[in-house]
Formats: structure tokens, C-alpha cells, sequence
């Protein structure tokens, strides 16, 4: 592994001429000057400005801090990764690992041993769970609305309150401008997968708006072979098949000093669920509807800035099981109101100081409330050449009547010991937790109202290493992380009557994981229009159950969690063709306590080349991509096959051209 | 029926006078033992003359993950191999005409399987798709089998009434569909009748098992939750009442011909498994039924049980014994249980702690093999979750 990480980090960086010089952290590219003599002697020498591009480092989400492990896609990456779902995205462009039940089933994020409900997604800044279920379907969510992710790696309560155990995703959407700007796009491929999407922006003065809308439908009907029928057939996928629709706008003022968004987004999908490839699909479906609208604004408070957002988020959740006689329908509710100052120290740093209240409803049980609320100051201190980053939250969750108080420290210390050299040492502690979800408490059969939150801690160190260079960049991280977890909430089993047994939540596991995350990245230019650009995510993760020693379960790898995954991608530009690769290597995941029963590792590898036109009317670009290039069968949770080889089309037109 | 005095009578003859009323005694003695069928030269036992090529352990598996597997025992040289045969979760399993037919639940689509396996290798042979999750198989007739199938449940998990699948095994389809009460479970076949446990009605559907209908519906008093039947030596109809409630655990001998209950045995505990399979046994040859009070944690009243073994003698229909299983910190509950009469030896098999000290349900199980005064003798790993258990036997 050290040997491909230099390997790469060579080919953005040899050969070197220009190796002793300081780096330029800015530019990244630079022709020398032309001086000429013009014909007319009023003026003396005419000097032609050397072209410069800036290539600017995106600035990180405020709430995370700098000694935190994160991994940023801005708007080029999102678009290049030619990620059509969020799940897609983080599966190809982050250490994280992505757990989906088949190509069109349920994908959630597990981070550092920790699982779905316990990785925060944030949207814009607030919270994008169900708190019926307490995670996200990230494959519901299209990269259409994102303009930017961060994955931060590890506990983030200290700024995010409850969920945030193994990461934070922060996910921000499209700003809109006011040039025009235009986009319709639409492909297909096999399966019968069909999309099309469109985007408008555009404004005036202070006032920008933009709209844009995606469907996305497949049948999901590939090939698979069942082998628990006798004699052994090749079937098709049958009930798989997915439709979701996608609308999303945005309204922004900017003032002098002030700027104010208006945001909403709606999302439908009915998809089938297939169940297990065991079994024939017994006509299963589950639809999924989110309204959301929110609101942000900043403006000036003495010499700090306010921030103030609030969002409502309404979601309902049908699924229907004929074979089952099965036919339930949720609604969950979800509002918050956040309102932040950051505070300059002078040279000190900065201080930031917050509060925010928030209110869910779910109509399990009759109908079931809780109210939360919580304060936080977060602050960068600048002891050179040590940076801390000091924080503590303090959450209030109350439900029916039962306040829990969590407060969530966290210390975080940055060093660069030379002024010079693109080199910082990290290490932050942190305390997070996870409040029950409404299902663990009052689901109907088994919930648990008096289940306590879950409890962790969080030790990290890294060291990160950047240099740029005018022709290139290249960012090399390592991070070691320790967390240990208390009060886990899992599910038992009880008997209700004879032979009928019905699952219930406690708070009885202990979980201690370790590991170790690896990532390079690169950018390298060539020539004039000729440039590469790279990278690999590393991660090894030890996650351990250590619960009772008695039981065969102690000391485990828990279920689902590999130990290593790796990811590799590279990408060459050439005037207007991209070709790009991905590579995903997943290590052996077990779904047995004690590691008696695993799933094969899987290794896949897409492919994507686009080329792009540019002419006066606007630019046209078609790309297509092949997934699963070596046609591998695998499957990321057992019995849930993933499509084999297969490929897509797109056509996309932008105006302007520039 | 043993004889242990036949031995004594002919050491005795060579020395013996002829005084002629003891000879004569003697000689009917001999004649009408033979005329029973005693084996003069030893056990009228068949077991006897065969062996015990693999105790087969099937493993349901996790429900989720659908992995049932088998473990095959050798009690010659006491190795156990785990085989993984592509099958969902296992119910229970079966043997007819020299195969063994594993009945497990495909949970996605409400409905399972019935695969077959030759018992030489046990690679699969045939399969019956059944159109709701099966329980258990017995064979009424050489080409047909009766399944009984899983009850759908109201919200009030109260179950509603079921069928029971009768199988064409010539060309392993489902032909008809028999209604029968709630929760069937156990069938026994005795003559020319199927008498299908309805656990939750506390009857017996007692079927016509050429015409494939429903006679009568047996009502059985004072028997809570009838599960396992077994058809014994004496063509007795043994049902094994699990017990709840105010309910005492008990076995009920009926006669099959006057469908009347001849004898009751109180057992003690509520019988059950915790994986809710396989939770009694009957052995043909050593005539005697094993009863499990499986489910020790996490049942709690009515269903509690007490880690105990109960063993009847089905030929005088008597309590013969009950047997403690040894505590053990990383084991909890009974799960299945099976007596070799061959060797003297009975299999229970348990389920590991979980995070809590309750049943774990996703790894691998154990079986003990106790002596006839439930010593452990030895114990071996089984697959995930074991829940039944069978004996693959040969003749010498």
C-alpha cells in the first residue's frame, strides 16, 4: 500500500524543476510574462500579464474543525465523479463505506464501525434524518442539488448534537447567480433506466433564483443466478424496479452586509422491494415523499456574524407487503431553528457561540412528540504554532415527559511546525452520542420507551501532508482513531406466545473500534489542456464487539463492517474528452455475530468517458459509463446481488458556453 | 419388548431333571416367547443390528440471512462437518424412502420450500415450492406427504386458521390445500389417518389420508398447546401438550382407531424449544419420547422453561426420568433434542449468550451429548442456531 501511495504521488509530482521553490498554495498555473516592444513610442513597453488560474482550497463548513479527519468533493469533483446519487458519490469518492440493499434498495453510510443511524447527513447546515428511523436513504438524495460534500470523519456532537458517532456528512446544495445559466440533461441505459434533468439560474441585482427537477426510472430486472432452487437457475431480478422524482429551488437576497436564502425541496419515489434473492419477490414496494423548505440568512453583529436557519421537513413512508397482508403508512415531522454568532478574538481566533430548538412528531403509536434544544460555543484559538479548538454542546431532548441532558465536549489541536512546508499534525477527543430513534422507542410490536441514548468516545491523531505546486497538487493524509461506545442499542428477542417472537431494543452492547484512514489526492497539468488527477482512500477498521465475554460475539468484527476498503480513481482531461476509472476493493463483511459466516470481498471498476463541445450557443457534452467493467457478481449485504456489467448514456447541454 | 430372563432359562436346562412338570413349564416358556417374537439370543431391539453413520444437526440459521445449513456428527470417530446446502431458514426435517426432506421458510415472498436430499451424500435431489412457510412433513403414503403451514397472524398476534399442503411427491407439486385449525404444527400418520396438532386451538384435525379431508376435529381437554405428535410402538398416538399457563405440560396416547385419549403423562415444565422447532423426540427403538423445557430466558411466564429433559417410557406410558442439563455460563436455552438408541446417546443442542446473557441467534450453536442420566459426555459446534435433530442410520 506505502508503495502505490508513492507511485501515485509521483506521477503528480516527477519530474520536479521547480521541487526547492516555496509553495504557492493559490496559483496552480503560471506562464512567465511577455514583454514587447509596440510600434508607438508614447508608450514605452506594454508588459502582457502572465496567465494565472487560482485554484481555490474550499472552505471548510464553519462547525467543523480543523483537527478533524475530512474529506471535501467540491462542485468539479461532484461533477466529474459522474455520480448520479449521493450514495454513489461518497461509494466512489470517500472513505466511507456504503451499505445498499441492491441497486435500487436502501443505502446508508457506516463510518469508523459505526452504522447509519449513528453517521449525521446534514443539509445546508441541519439535519436531514427521518427521526422515525434516524438515517437517510442516500440513494433518494441525486447529486443534481449538491454543489459541495464534506465527510467528516468521526464525533461531531460538540457541533452537531445527536448522531454524529462515527461522522458527519455535510452536504451543501446549489447557489444559485445571477448570470443565466441553463442545463437540460437526459440518458438511459440498460435495465431500462431512463433520466432527465433540468436546472435553471439566473437573476438581478441582489435577487437570484434557481429551480431544477430530475426523474430517474429502472426496472432493475438484471440476471442473477439462484442458487437455492434445485436444479440451480439464472433468474431476473423481478419487482426491483424504481421511479423517483426530484424538484428543488432556491431564492436568494444579498444585501451589503447581509444575505438571505429561501430553499425547498420535494422528493417522491415508489420503488419495489425485492427481498431476499432467495426467495421469489412476493410483490413488496415501499413509497418514499419528503417536503422540505428552509430558510438561512447572515448579517453583521457587531464586529461577529449571525447566522439564523430554520427548516420543516415532512416525510411519508408506505409499505405495502401483499404476501404479508402488510399495507402501513408513516408521517414524520421535523423542525428546527439554529441561530449562531461568530465572534472575532482579535488574533486570538475566533469564538462561536450557538443555539438551536427543535421539534419532531411521528404518528407511530397514536402519535408520538419529541422536543429537543441545545447550546454550544466552539471556539479556534491560535497559541502558535498550536492551534486548539475547543467545544462543548449541551442537549436537552425531551420525550413525553422524559428529559435526557447530554453534554458533548470536544478538544481538537492543530500544529504546523513549519512555516514552510505544507505539513499539520492533528489530534482531537471527543464525546458523542445517539438519541433513540422513534421506532426504538415506540415502535408497535417491541419499542422501548425508556431506551437511553447511546454514549461514545472518540480519540484521533493524523498528520497531513499538501504540496502545490504551479503544475500540481498533491494532499497526503493518515489518521488513527480510537472509539469506544457504550449503551448500544440492539435488537432481542422475546416470545409473545407460543412460537411468536417479537424483536425489542436495549441498551446492552459496548462497541471499541480502531483503526487506520489513508487518502491521497492529486492534481497534475501536463500541458496546455492536457491534465490528470487522482486518488485513493484507504480504510482499516477494527470494530469490535465487547459486550459480554461469554458470548462468542465478544471480540468480533461486528456484522457488516469490513475490515479494509480501497478506493482508487484517476481521471485525464485532453481539451473537451474526460476519461475517468474508479476502483472499489471491499474487504470480506461477516453476517454472523462471531464471525462464522462472511460475504466474499468484491472488487468493481467503472468506467466513464465524456467529451464536451463548446460553441457560441452553449456547450454540449455526452459521457458514457460502464459500471462494473470486469462483471463481477457480488453482493454488499447478503442475498441482495448487485447489477453485473452495464452501461449508460448521457447528453447534457449547459448555456452559457462559459 | 425386551426379555432379560430368556438367557437364565437355558443356562439352566443342561443340569435341569427331566422331571416333566418343570420341563414342560420350561418348554411352553420357550415356545410362547417365541411365538411374541423375543430374540431368545438377545435384544428383540432392531437398533441393534444397525449403526449410526451421521447424526444430521440442521441448522435454521438467521432468519434475516436465510443460512440454514446441516451438521453431520460421526459418533465412530466423534468428527462434526459443517455442509452448507443453499436453504432459507429450517424448520424441521424428515425422512422418507432413503431421503431427507429439509422444510424451511423463504420468509421474503411468506411461502418456503421443501428440498430433498439423498442421504449418501446429501446433495439435493428434488424440491416442492410451498405457497406458505411450512412446519413440518410426515408422509401419509409412500408418494404423498402433508405439510402443515404457518398461521398468518392478527395484530393482536392471535393466529388465524391455517392448511395443511398436501405434496405430490412424484412430481413435487402442491395439490390441494386442507383447512384445518390454528397454528398446526406435528403430524402423525396411524391408521389411514393424519392427526395434525392445531397448537393454538388445543385440537387434533384428525385427516382421511386417502380422501385428503378432514374427518374430525378433536378436541383435546386440558391440553395446552399441542405440538410434536409421534405414532409409537404400540400404534399409540403420543401428542405432546407444551404447556402454559394454568396448563401443566403433558403427553397425551390416544388410539387412532377410537380417537379417544387411553392414557395422560404430566410432565412439569412447559415444553418448548427456543428457536420454536424441534422441542420432542420419539425413538422408535429404545420406545421412549424426550421432551425439552427449552426456552429458560427470555420466554418468562407462561412460557419459562427450566433447561429440563424429560423422558417417557411410551411402552408403559410412565414418567421414566427427568434429567437436568449441565449449567454452563456460555450457553442458555434448548433448541432441539434427539436420542440415538443405537448408542446409548442423547443429543440436546443449545444456543450461545448474546451481549446480555440472552440467546444469540447469529452464531454458531452447540450439541451436548448426554448419557442416560444426562452427564455431559461430550459436546461439539453446530451450525448457526441448531433446531433439529435426525439420525442417518445403515444396516450392518
Amino acid at each position: 500500500m506505502a508503495a502505490l501511495v508513492l507511485l501515485i504521488a509521483s506521477a503528480f509530482l516527477l519530474p520536479v524543476p521547480g521541487w526547492a521553490q516555496a509553495p504557492a498554495p493559490v496559483d496552480t498555473t503560471r506562464r512567465p510574462p511577455v514583454v514587447s516592444e509596440p510600434p508607438d513610442s508614447s508608450i514605452a513597453m506594454s508588459v502582457t500579464l502572465p496567465e494565472v488560474t487560482v485554484e481555490g482550497v474550499l472552505d471548510r463548513a464553519a462547525s467543523i474543525p480543523a483537527a478533524a479527519h475530512v474529506t471535501t468533493l467540491d462542485a468539479d469533483a461532484v461533477a466529474a465523479s459522474g455520480a448520479q446519487s449521493v450514495a454513489d458519490l461518497l461509494s466512489m469518492r470517500s472513505g466511507a463505506f456504503v451499505k445498499q440493499y441492491g441497486s435500487t434498495g436502501l443505502a446508508t453510510l457506516s463510518m469508523r464501525g459505526m452504522g447509519g443511524t449513528q453517521t449525521q447527513v446534514l443539509l445546508d447546515g441541519l439535519r436531514v434524518a427521518n427521526p422515525q428511523t434516524g438515517q437517510v436513504d442516500l440513494s433518494l438524495l441525486p447529486t443534481l442539488l449538491i454543489e459541495s460534500v464534506e465527510v467528516q470523519h468521526g464525533a461531531g456532537s460538540a457541533r452537531h448534537g445527536s448522531g454524529s458517532l462515527g461522522g458527519t456528512v455535510h452536504l451543501r446544495t446549489l447557489r444559485p447567480q445571477t448570470d443565466p445559466l441553463f442545463r437540460v440533461a437526459g440518458g438511459g441505459g440498460a435495465y431500462d433506466e431512463r433520466h432527465v434533468s433540468a436546472l435553471a439560474s439566473g437573476g438581478r441585482g441582489a435577487w437570484s433564483g434557481l429551480v431544477a427537477g430530475r426523474y430517474y426510472r429502472t426496472d432493475g430486472d438484471f440476471q442473477y443466478r439462484n442458487s437455492f432452487l434445485v436444479p440451480t437457475q439464472t433468474l431476473r431480478r423481478n419487482g426491483a424496479g424504481a421511479r423517483t422524482m426530484t424538484l428543488f429551488g432556491r431564492g436568494t437576497w444579498r444585501g451589503d452586509a447581509q444575505r438571505w436564502r429561501l430553499s425547498g425541496w420535494w422528493t417522491k419515489a415508489r420503488r419495489g422491494l425485492p427481498g431476499p434473492a432467495s426467495a421469489r419477490s412476493g410483490g413488496a414496494r415501499q413509497w418514499d415523499e419528503l417536503g422540505r423548505v428552509w430558510t438561512e440568512g447572515t448579517l453583521p453583529l457587531g464586529a461577529g456574524t449571525l447566522e439564523l436557519s430554520a427548516q420543516g421537513q415532512r416525510s411519508r413512508l408506505r409499505y405495502r407487503n401483499p404476501p404479508t397482508q402488510t399495507d402501513r403508512t408513516t408521517l414524520t415531522t421535523a423542525t428546527d431553528a439554529d441561530a449562531e454568532l461568530r465572534y472575532p478574538l482579535s488574533s486570538l481566533g475566533s469564538i462561536t457561540a450557538g443555539t438551536t430548538v427543535g421539534y419532531d412528531h411521528a404518528s407511530l403509536d397514536g402519535g408520538v412528540d419529541r422536543v429537543s434544544g441545545a447550546t454550544f460555543v466552539d471556539a479556534t484559538l491560535s497559541l502558535a504554532p498550536f492551534e486548539l479548538q475547543p467545544a462543548v454542546r449541551l442537549d436537552a431532548i425531551g420525550a413525553n415527559g422524559e428529559p435526557t441532558v447530554v453534554p458533548s465536549p470536544r478538544l481538537g489541536v492543530r500544529l504546523r511546525p513549519f512555516d514552510d512546508v505544507g505539513l499539520t499534525l492533528r489530534g482531537l477527543v471527543g464525546r458523542a452520542f445517539r438519541y433513540p430513534t422513534f421506532n426504538e422507542r415506540y415502535y408497535e410490536p417491541g419499542g422501548t420507551p425508556g431506551l437511553q441514548p447511546e454514549d461514545g468516545w472518540t480519540t484521533e491523531g493524523g498528520v497531513s501532508f499538501r504540496l502545490a505546486r504551479p503544475d500540481a497538487l498533491l494532499t497526503v493524509e493518515a489518521t488513527a482513531f480510537a472509539t469506544r461506545l457504550t449503551d448500544k442499542i440492539v435488537w432481542r428477542p422475546s416470545y409473545v406466545a407460543n412460537g411468536v417472537q417479537v424483536w425489542s431494543p436495549s441498551n446492552v452492547s459496548r462497541v471499541h473500534s480502531r483503526g487506520l484512514e489513508l487518502s491521497v489526492r492529486g492534481r497534475r497539468q501536463l500541458r496546455s489542456n492536457l491534465s490528470l488527477s487522482g486518488g485513493s482512500h484507504f480504510t482499516h477498521t477494527e470494530a469490535e464487539n465487547r459486550a459480554n465475554p461469554d458470548s462468542p460475539a465478544y471480540g468480533a468484527q461486528l456484522p457488516y463492517v469490513p475490515r479494509q476498503t480501497w478506493k482508487l480513481w484517476g481521471r485525464a482531461e485532453w481539451r473537451g474528452l474526460s476519461v475517468s476509472a474508479t476502483g472499489r476493493l471491499v474487504g470480506p463483511r461477516f453476517y454472523s455475530a462471531d464471525e462464522s459466516k462472511s460475504l466474499a470481498p468484491y472488487q468493481t471498476v467503472d468506467v466513464r468517458a465524456a467529451y464536451e463541445w463548446a460553441f457560441d450557443a452553449g456547450r454540449l457534452a455526452l459521457e458514457a459509463q460502464v459500471k462494473n467493467v470486469l462483471d463481477r457478481r457480488y453482493e454488499i449485504v447478503r442475498l441482495y446481488p448487485m447489477p453485473p456489467r452495464h452501461a449508460t448514456l448521457r447528453l447534457r447541454f449547459s448555456f452559457p458556453s462559459s | 419388548m425386551r426379555s432379560s430372563s430368556s438367557s437364565s432359562v437355558l443356562a439352566s436346562l443342561p443340569n435341569a431333571r427331566l422331571r416333566r412338570p418343570a420341563v414342560w413349564i420350561a418348554f411352553l416358556a420357550v415356545a410362547a416367547l417365541s411365538l411374541t417374537g423375543c430374540d431368545l439370543f438377545g435384544s428383540n431391539d432392531d437398533e441393534g443390528r444397525r449403526v449410526t453413520t451421521d447424526v444430521v444437526i440442521a441448522n435454521s440459521g438467521n432468519f434475516s440471512a436465510q443460512d440454514g445449513s446441516l451438521t453431520l456428527y460421526n459418533p465412530t470417530d466423534s468428527t462434526a462437518t459443517l455442509k452448507d446446502i443453499n436453504v432459507a431458514f429450517i424448520n424441521s426435517l424428515a425422512q422418507h424412502n432413503g431421503r431427507l426432506f429439509v422444510v424451511d421458510n423463504t420468509q421474503a415472498d411468506n411461502a418456503g420450500r421443501i428440498t430433498t436430499f439423498d442421504t449418501d451424500q446429501l446433495e439435493p435431489i428434488d424440491q416442492v415450492s410451498n405457497p406458505r412457510p411450512p412446519r413440518y412433513i410426515a408422509f401419509p403414503t409412500a408418494d404423498k406427504g402433508y405439510v402443515s403451514n404457518l398461521s398468518r397472524f392478527d395484530e393482536n398476534f392471535s393466529p388465524e386458521p391455517s392448511t395443511v399442503s398436501v405434496v405430490d411427491l412424484d412430481d413435487n407439486s402442491v395439490t390441494k390445500r386442507v383447512d384445518v385449525g390454528r397454528e398446526p404444527r406435528g403430524i402423525g400418520v396411524a391408521g389411514g389417518k393424519a392427526f395434525v396438532a392445531n397448537s393454538a386451538d388445543g385440537t387434533l384435525s384428525v385427516l382421511d389420508a386417502d380422501a385428503d379431508t378432514v374427518n374430525t376435529t378433536l378436541s383435546l381437554p386440558d391440553c395446552a398447546s399441542p405440538k410434536s405428535v409421534f405414532v409409537d410402538e404400540e400404534n399409540e398416538v403420543a401428542v405432546v401438550c407444551q404447556g402454559g399457563g394454568e396448563q401443566a405440560s403433558e403427553v397425551l396416547f390416544l388410539s387412532p382407531i377410537e380417537e379417544t385419549i387411553k392414557d395422560r403423562v404430566e410432565l412439569g415444565a412447559p415444553i418448548g424449544s427456543a428457536n420454536a422447532t424441534q422441542s420432542a423426540y420419539y425413538s422408535e427403538g429404545a420406545e421412549e419420547l424426550y421432551a425439552i423445557s427449552g426456552v429458560e430466558t427470555f420466554g418468562g411466564p407462561p412460557l419459562g422453561g427450566t433447561g429440563e429433559i424429560f423422558r417417557v417410557d411410551t411402552d408403559t406410558n410412565v414418567l421414566d426420568a427427568t434429567l437436568e442439563v449441565p449449567q454452563d455460563d456460555e450457553l442458555v436455552n434448548l433448541t432441539a433434542v434427539g436420542y440415538d438408541a443405537v448408542t446409548q446417546d442423547l443429543y440436546v443442542t443449545r444456543l450461545p449468550v448474546d451481549d446480555a446473557g440472552g440467546p444469540l441467534f447469529s452464531a454458531d450453536g452447540t450439541a451436548l451429548i448426554l448419557d442416560r442420566s444426562g452427564d455431559e459426555v461430550t459436546r461439539f459446534e453446530t451450525g448457526n442456531t441448531p433446531g433439529h435433530i435426525a439420525f442417518l442410520r445403515d444396516s450392518q
